[in-house]
């Protein structure tokens, strides 16, 4: 009979239990020691309150108590700067806080990015980007070359050398967009300056087929029509997922394409696209909306039928055409 | 004693202890697995992330189905707190499965409801609609009134009518953490659709302060059996799912919390109606239609958005809700057998399948042959109490260490109960856990199983107490 090592298991079993016990406890000492930490964050902003409104909306000149001297007040700091920079639109403000952060935080941020911790190395670079912190540009470009970075720290990283380095952005980088998932390509082109993105719709022929999407759904989020003739260009594309995204720019910018543009919508195979040019008839006249509407009324897919009756319903449309004809494609 | 007494003594002994191994083995594993993923995130500002994924330029707009079955006492509440979600397109449809109670006409009265039209592609067939009707107050909000026909069919019709691509499904005695559809949607949109469905954190509200559909308070229930299920449903959510996440093996996110891609769903042919645990069965479906059609998604389990719902009070309650968990269990299993061990299906089909047979659906079988065993060895003396203390050294280091584990970890991770008070009685029930809880949900689980054998299929209502008062007031 095999001899059951009972003292071995009893001895990892009540380790493990002395383990965790032990754990425990430094995990309270860790709760409390947070406790205390609030209690020091909540004291520097509350007896700097003053001072920080006088650097940040008066005078401009930072006192000396203002500089953090521990972690905890370090802390403070970065709330009270996070929650200006997402709340408040000043240039002034938020140079004061670049300036700051450059002299008080550089140096933290930049240790932060050595950590081996994932959560951290991404918090800084939020951080860098938010509070503008232009002196680890260097560090931050180094980075981005390196090729073990992650998905979120990659982003971060473009979105911090188009803010410090915008001039060479686009040459240096538009081969990288496509590393992107939508979402952020489109939050990335979203944040470009007008210059720097015209420049990216300049080359949109170029592109692979996911950044193009990403170039029109932003040229829509832009809400500046100037873009619009570009758009009737790429309309000729037989890319059906280009010409649907195309039509919901238009939607988006508010404006009519060229006719040509929306009677090929409007017969297309793609009830995407059907779709999304019934949802512009209202912009055209209410005679040339009744008499498009008579092409879809009874269009196959349901959601088209929809926005037609939609349309249709409203009771501002009646007064502007016969209602005998606006009747009959109700009915 | 008869040598062939013997002999089965030992073999058996053997079989439990070996048995005990392999899931004190892969219990260790999820357990490493899912520290590592929860260190790499713990110190990251979500605050950061959640504000990138807010704008609705960015998002995916979300049709959120409440499927309501006498849910008169909470879904005032959970309409509430849906209302009032971080999130910036949603579309929320309360499908009233035949409530027997008031739930339609609470819903009615409390949001100011009228019969509507709405227009939906009914592509999964359903028990009759018998109306429709649409919120004056809030117009994104929509009542279905049907017949009968379970929670599946329930979600059916909600599919049916849901405007948008993806749909988020809750319980209608839960309550959402405002920023918990945004977190829960952030794999599906990074992933650029790759991901099909998402799951997030369960866990339990009774004890908690509510207010509007609103957790004001973290507090820990006064109830040891209340928090013991605490405990149980943090080393579910945060070892097991976790792990099986990262690579792609979840076979269950909760139904009372999750997100699907409507395309997907509708192409594996919607929820099955007849079996008891419909959203294990729906996940499972979804895996195995991935690998039959060579799709390449996911589906991801998110440990931080949660999902807060009320837990059964009295041990009647909780012996019929683990019951049945058991019988949708086994019922999923069964209807996909064809997927274990079969290569076919890649590391579902040959881990993740024979994992939930071997550890979820027989392991309570044999775990109680293990307690009855103990008892029995005690009586016979001998060389027997050897193989006891030693099942019982396993029962502890299974139940009690991993349990601790599993709450040091949400403490450390997470931390959602800031008290220390909390935590400390939580770590004091867990070490009693293997005496008294732990044998109870075995034994209700085991039932469970011989139901299922026997094709015995009843819900098993749960009375509900209701988080909060049809106002949204704190009861």
């Amino acid at each position: 009979m095999m001899q059951l090592p009972i003292e071995w298991l009893l001895v990892i079993v009540v380790g493990l239990l002395i383990a965790l016990l032990v754990m425990t406890v430094y995990m309270m000492i860790g709760r409390a020691r947070e406790n205390r930490r609030q209690v020091v964050t909540t004291a520097y902003l509350e007896r700097n309150q003053e001072d920080w409104y006088d650097y940040l909306c008066v005078d401009g000149i930072p006192r000396e108590e203002l500089i953090p001297k521990n972690t905890a007040e370090l802390k403070a700091l970065e709330e009270l700067f996070r929650s200006l920079v997402h709340n408040i639109k000043s240039e002034e403000i938020d140079k004061r806080i670049s300036a700051f952060a450059n002299r008080c935080l550089g140096n933290f941020y930049r240790d932060a990015l050595r950590k081996g911790n994932w959560g951290e190395r991404v918090n800084a670079l939020s951080r860098i980007r938010d509070f503008g912190i232009d002196s680890l540009a260097k560090e931050c470009r180094e980075m981005l070359a390196r090729k073990t970075v992650s998905k979120e720290e990659f982003f971060l990283l473009l979105l911090i050398d188009m803010k410090f380095n915008p001039e060479t952005f686009s040459e240096r980088h538009i081969g990288n967009l496509d590393k992107l998932s939508s979402k952020d390509t489109k939050e990335l082109l979203f944040s470009m300056s007008d210059l720097l993105f015209d420049q990216i719709v300049e080359t949109i022929d170029h592109l692979p087929a996911r950044t193009q999407y990403a170039v029109v759904d932003v040229i829509g989020m832009k809400l500046n029509a100037s873009r619009s003739d570009k758009l009737e260009q790429l309309f000729s594309s037989s890319d059906n997922e280009l010409r649907i995204r195309i039509l919901r720019a238009f939607n988006l910018l508010e404006r009519l394409p060229a006719d040509e543009v929306l009677i090929a919508a409007i017969e297309s195979d793609r009830w995407q696209e059907r779709l999304q040019a019934a949802r512009l008839f209202h912009l055209l006249p209410a005679h040339s909306a009744v008499e498009y509407s008579k092409i879809l009324a009874d269009d196959e897919h349901y959601l088209i039928r929809e926005e037609i009756r939609r349309y249709l319903a409203q009771p501002a449309f009646e007064v502007q055409v016969d209602n005998e004809a606006v009747s009959s494609l109700r009915e | 004693m008869m040598p062939f007494i013997e002999t089965a003594m030992q073999v058996f002994a053997y079989l439990i202890i070996g048995y005990m191994a392999i899931v004190i083995i892969s219990y260790s594993i999820m357990f490493v697995l899912s520290f590592q993923t929860l260190r790499k995130e713990r110190s990251l500002d979500r605050r950061e992330m959640d504000s990138r994924f807010v704008d609705a330029f960015y998002s995916k707009p979300v049709t959120i189905l409440v499927p309501a079955y006498n849910e008169e006492s909470g879904v005032v509440a959970t309409i509430h707190s849906l209302l009032n979600l971080d999130y910036p397109q949603t579309e929320l449809i309360i499908i009233d499965d035949g409530s027997k109670d008031g739930t339609a006409a609470a819903v009615i009265k409390q949001f100011d409801m009228t019969v509507s039209e709405k227009s939906g592609n009914p592509t999964l067939s359903t028990k009759p609609i018998l109306g429709i009707y649409r919120s004056n107050v809030h117009p994104n909000l929509w009542l279905i009134k049907k017949e009968n026909g379970g929670k599946g069919d329930a979600l059916n019709v909600g599919i049916n009518y849901a405007r948008y691509s993806y749909f988020c499904t809750i319980d209608g005695d839960s309550i959402l953490d405002g920023n918990s559809l945004l977190r829960v949607m952030k794999p599906v949109i990074a992933s650029d659709g790759k991901v099909i469905a998402a799951g997030g954190n369960v866990r339990i509200v009774n004890g908690l302060d509510v207010e509007y559909g609103t957790v004001s308070e973290m507090k820990l229930s006064g109830r040891p059996f209340v928090v013991m299920q605490i405990v149980e449903y943090l080393r579910a959510f945060l070892m097991g799912r976790i792990a099986l996440s990262k690579y792609n093996l979840v076979l269950i996110i909760s139904g009372a919390f999750s997100v699907f891609s409507k395309k997907h769903v509708i192409q594996a042919g919607g929820y099955n109606v007849t079996t008891i645990g419909e959203d294990m069965e729906m996940v499972v479906k979804l895996q195995r239609m991935l690998k039959e059609n060579k799709l390449d998604g996911r589906i991801e389990f998110v440990a931080d958005p949660v999902c807060w719902t009320e837990a059964p009070q009295t041990l009647s309650v909780l012996r019929k809700q683990r019951r049945r968990w058991h019988q949708g269990l086994l019922e999923s299993l069964w209807a996909h057998r064809k997927m274990t061990f079969n290569p076919k299906y890649g590391a579902v089909g040959m881990i993740s399948v024979p994992y939930f047979w071997i550890v979820e659906c027989l392991g309570p079988l044999i775990e109680l042959a293990g307690y009855m065993y103990i008892i029995a060895a005690f009586f016979v003396g001998g060389i027997y109490y050897e193989y006891s203390v030693f099942l019982i050294l396993l029962f502890v280091l299974y139940g009690t260490v991993f349990s601790m584990g599993a709450v040091l970890l949400e403490s450390w991770s997470l931390g959602t109960y800031p008290k220390i008070s909390a935590l400390f009685r939580m770590m004091l029930l867990t070490l009693t856990e293997v005496i008294w809880y732990r044998p109870l949900t075995l034994i209700w689980r085991v039932e469970g199983l011989f139901r299922s054998m026997l094709r015995i299929s009843s819900w098993g209502e749960m009375e509900r107490v209701g988080a909060t008062d049809s106002k949204g007031a704190v009861k």
